[in-house]
């Protein structure tokens, strides 16, 4: 994975984002993070789940796109994004926010050539130096991204105190008998929102976690489409899947 | 009707106790009761005990206890078995694993019979499990992103007892609504038919309750001394009689043992307890037959291989053991749990397990009137009788097959007069017959058939378990349970971080409870 590049108007004054967009970066991401204001789309599109850091076991809230590692049903062979929605945060690459010592906060992106040109498509910089409005809407993209990112856990701390979140089993069968049990996926428990007390539920509700909660747990049904996505052409296609909430460990 | 209990004494016993009852009885629930412990503040607690089953997973999570907030504020770390060296002769590279794992297939078949076809140089720890590989390799039994006191290998804790005692303290009295007293019991006041009716306390008040619970240590105030129950010696059968113990501070950039390790001595053994900023090393001794000079010179050498020069700084204190218990535990009103109960020396860390089962009991089982107490109190002392006798038992068979002769002690130990009747029955039939749930007589027994196996094979005991092999599918069962010990071996040891790496991440991180 190449670093990421500080972007500045003197190193970066011709370059230029090609388009139209394509996916390719994304083609073996399995998921991403959703934001609070794309949630209607997701819920509507595709299986959004919990999933935990492997070096904290922090949990984050994803889309998923695959029940494989490093792949995406939804990226076609060209880089076109196969679904009706795409989540924000694989809009905005090859941009991204610095991390790195006293670049906090700053545009830094990836110099990959699927996505930068210093001739065709959408310039960066005009010709004073100043960001675009195409910048402009990158940068408003990206300030997205760092806060949806926080409330989404702030809802996420909400359901771990309130023990709404449950652990899933996804269990694949194939026509030649073999299968697979996915592990680590998470989702909320429809049982644990029902009997939440009062003030618990009110608390949930002001702050948008409740709705979120009701949206993730509905938003499981669509691992069915996954699963057609990938039986598309295998020779051993998926026979049964079964999402349930995980009764052992 | 009973619904004003008191807890003389706290320390783990007490607050255990007091946890249990005070979470299922609170005030919302469908009987409260009223728990109130008393403690000295000028009586210290025992200060040791440092090891624990995993038992305590099930007692922490169901008095409501966060294991994050335990591991970070108790010292904690985690516990896979026991390592036992140098118990069978007296060489120091010969080793064994007590691990909490239960073999491979443990509930379809026994693999006592089919380990040895493969390999002779194998441990039969290793052959049907790999719990022990991971604690040789320095491994966590479980990750970051693990729940909560669920494991991927069974563990139980290693803890700093004091600080221990005050994390519950804290919990009863912040969460749990348990009242606090601390005083001094003067005297205990019991009514013509010999029930206790209150405690007066030094400030001449009187705490009155319908069940009163011992936990006032090895005095036994209440059971021993005020109701008169005679305790049991059973120093004939396990002869050490003090321990030396020391603390060695270490750091958290240093790796700790996953496991207890227990290094058989002349004439005792020594407990090595790796905690996240101290080892718990002390040597438990007969002094009939090993002077306190030679121990304090064998704990030095120990200390010193470990940490080269430490030994000079540290203070040793000696504790006196007396291995034994009480003729009965729960006598009318009375219920002794921990010391009072009884002791025996730590050599497989009984006395924390034992507790948890009594106060588990007490709570599962809370009499709602005298007439229920008298059949409750015969069924406890009945359950908890035979669970003293396990363990009695479990802990000479770990030196009553040794083939060590270096010191009377070791001789001493193999003597048939040393021995319960029942061991002796059963180390016959253990010659042919592999050691099976069926031997044992309690439904919740103390110890599973497993862990003898464990202690049996690992002390090369002379046995054949040849002929409890089955059929040919039993033989092919047989043969994929153990193959699958080294699968597992091969994937866990890739996935699991060091012991002292997920000790760093949980106190950085936290676990999550789900």
């Amino acid at each position: 994975m190449e670093d990421a590049t500080l972007l500045s108007p003197e190193a970066h004054s011709d370059l230029r984002r090609r388009s139209p967009y394509r996916y390719l970066h994304a083609k073996e991401m399995a998921f991403c993070p959703v934001m609070p204001g794309e949630l209607d789309h997701v819920f509507a599109n595709f299986p959004v789940v919990f999933v935990k850091d492997a070096e904290t076991g922090a949990f984050s809230c994803v889309a998923l796109f695959s029940l494989d590692e490093k792949e995406n049903l939804f990226v076609a062979k060209d880089g076109a994004w196969m679904a009706t929605y795409a989540p924000e945060a694989l809009r905005v690459y090859p941009f991204s926010v610095g991390t790195t010592d006293g670049e906090n906060g700053s545009v830094c992106f990836i110099d990959d050539p699927d996505y930068c040109s210093y001739s065709v498509g959408e310039k960066v910089f005009d010709d004073s130096g100043k960001p675009t409005l195409f910048l402009e809407t990158i940068n408003r993209q990206l300030a997205i991204l760092v806060a949806g990112e926080r409330q989404i856990a702030g809802h996420i701390a909400q359901l771990v105190e309130h023990r709404v979140l449950t652990e899933l089993a996804v269990v694949t069968k194939r026509k030649s008998g073999k299968s697979n049990r996915l592990q680590g996926i998470y989702t909320t428990d429809r049982n644990a929102l029902t009997t939440l007390d009062d003030s618990t539920v009110v608390e949930l509700h002001r702050s948008g976690a409740l709705a979120f909660a009701f949206g993730c747990g509905a938003s499981i049904v669509h691992i069915t489409n996954l699963v057609q996505r990938k039986n598309l052409g295998a020779e051993d296609p998926i026979v049964s899947v079964d999402a349930a909430e995980s009764t052992t460990q | 009707m009973i619904k004003d209990i008191l807890i003389v004494g706290g320390g783990t016993a007490g607050w255990i106790t007091a946890a249990r009852l005070a979470k299922k009885y609170g005030p919302e629930s469908s009987r409260p009761v009223s728990v109130t412990l008393i403690e000295s503040p000028n009586i210290k607690t025992i200060g040791v005990g440092e090891g624990t089953w995993p038992s305590l997973r099930e007692t922490l999570e169901a008095i409501g206890v966060s294991e994050t907030e335990f591991i970070r504020d108790c010292g904690a770390t985690f516990k896979q078995g026991g390592k036992f060296v140098s118990w069978v002769h007296d060489d120091p590279d010969e080793y064994y694993y007590h691990p909490f794992n239960l073999p491979a297939g443990h509930h379809e078949i026994n693999l006592a019979g089919y380990w040895k076809s493969d390999n002779e140089a194998t441990a039969f720890a290793d052959a049907v499990d790999c719990q022990a590989r991971l604690c040789e390799a320095g491994l966590a039994p479980k990750k970051i992103t693990t729940p909560e006191f669920k494991a991927i290998s069974n563990y139980a804790y290693h803890l700093d007892t004091n600080r221990f005692g005050e994390f519950l303290r804290n919990i009863c009295k912040d969460k749990l609504g348990v009242t606090h007293i601390e005083a001094d019991v003067e005297q205990v006041n019991c009514a013509d038919d010999g029930y206790i009716t209150s405690v007066s306390l030094a400030d001449d008040s009187t705490v009155s309750a319908d069940l009163f619970i011992d936990c006032t240590g090895g005095r036994s105030l209440l059971l021993g001394q005020t109701l008169g129950v005679k305790f049991k010696s059973c120093q004939d059968v396990l002869f050490v009689d003090h321990a030396l113990a020391a603390q060695v501070p270490h750091d958290d950039s240093v790796p700790v043992a996953c496991h207890t390790i227990a290094t058989a001595q002349a004439a005792g053994w020594i407990w090595d307890i790796g905690l996240q900023y101290r080892r718990g090393i002390g040597h438990v001794y007969s002094s009939a037959h090993i002077s306190d000079e030679e121990v304090e010179a064998n704990l030095r050498r120990y200390i010193n291989a470990i940490e080269p020069n430490k030994a000079d700084d540290l203070t040793f204190r000696k504790i006196p053991i007396k291995n034994g218990y009480r003729e009965q535990f729960w006598v009318k009103n009375c219920v002794a749990v921990g010391l009072s109960a009884g002791f025996v020396e730590p050599l497989e860390a009984s006395a924390i397990m034992l507790l948890e089962s009594a106060a588990k009991m007490i709570t599962e089982r809370l009499p709602v009137d005298r007439e229920s107490m008298m059949t409750v109190s015969k069924m406890f002392n009945r359950a908890i009788s035979e669970r003293w006798e396990r363990i009695v038992d479990f802990l000479k068979l770990h030196y009553a097959i040794t083939k060590r002769t270096d010191n009377e002690f070791w001789i001493d130990n193999t003597r048939p007069e040393g021995m319960s009747d029942t061991l002796k029955e059963m180390l016959a039939m253990w010659r042919h017959l592999p050691p099976d749930e069926l031997d044992f007589v309690t439904t919740s027994n103390v110890f599973p058939a497993a862990s003898y196996l464990y202690v049996l094979l690992g002390m090369q005991y002379s046995c054949d378990y040849g002929g409890s092999m089955g059929d040919k599918r039993a033989l092919s069962t047989a043969k994929k349970y153990l193959a699958s010990t080294d699968h597992a071996y091969n994937r866990l040891v890739t996935e699991l971080p060091s012991h002292r790496a997920l000790l760093n991440a949980v106190c950085e991180h936290g676990m999550q409870p789900v």
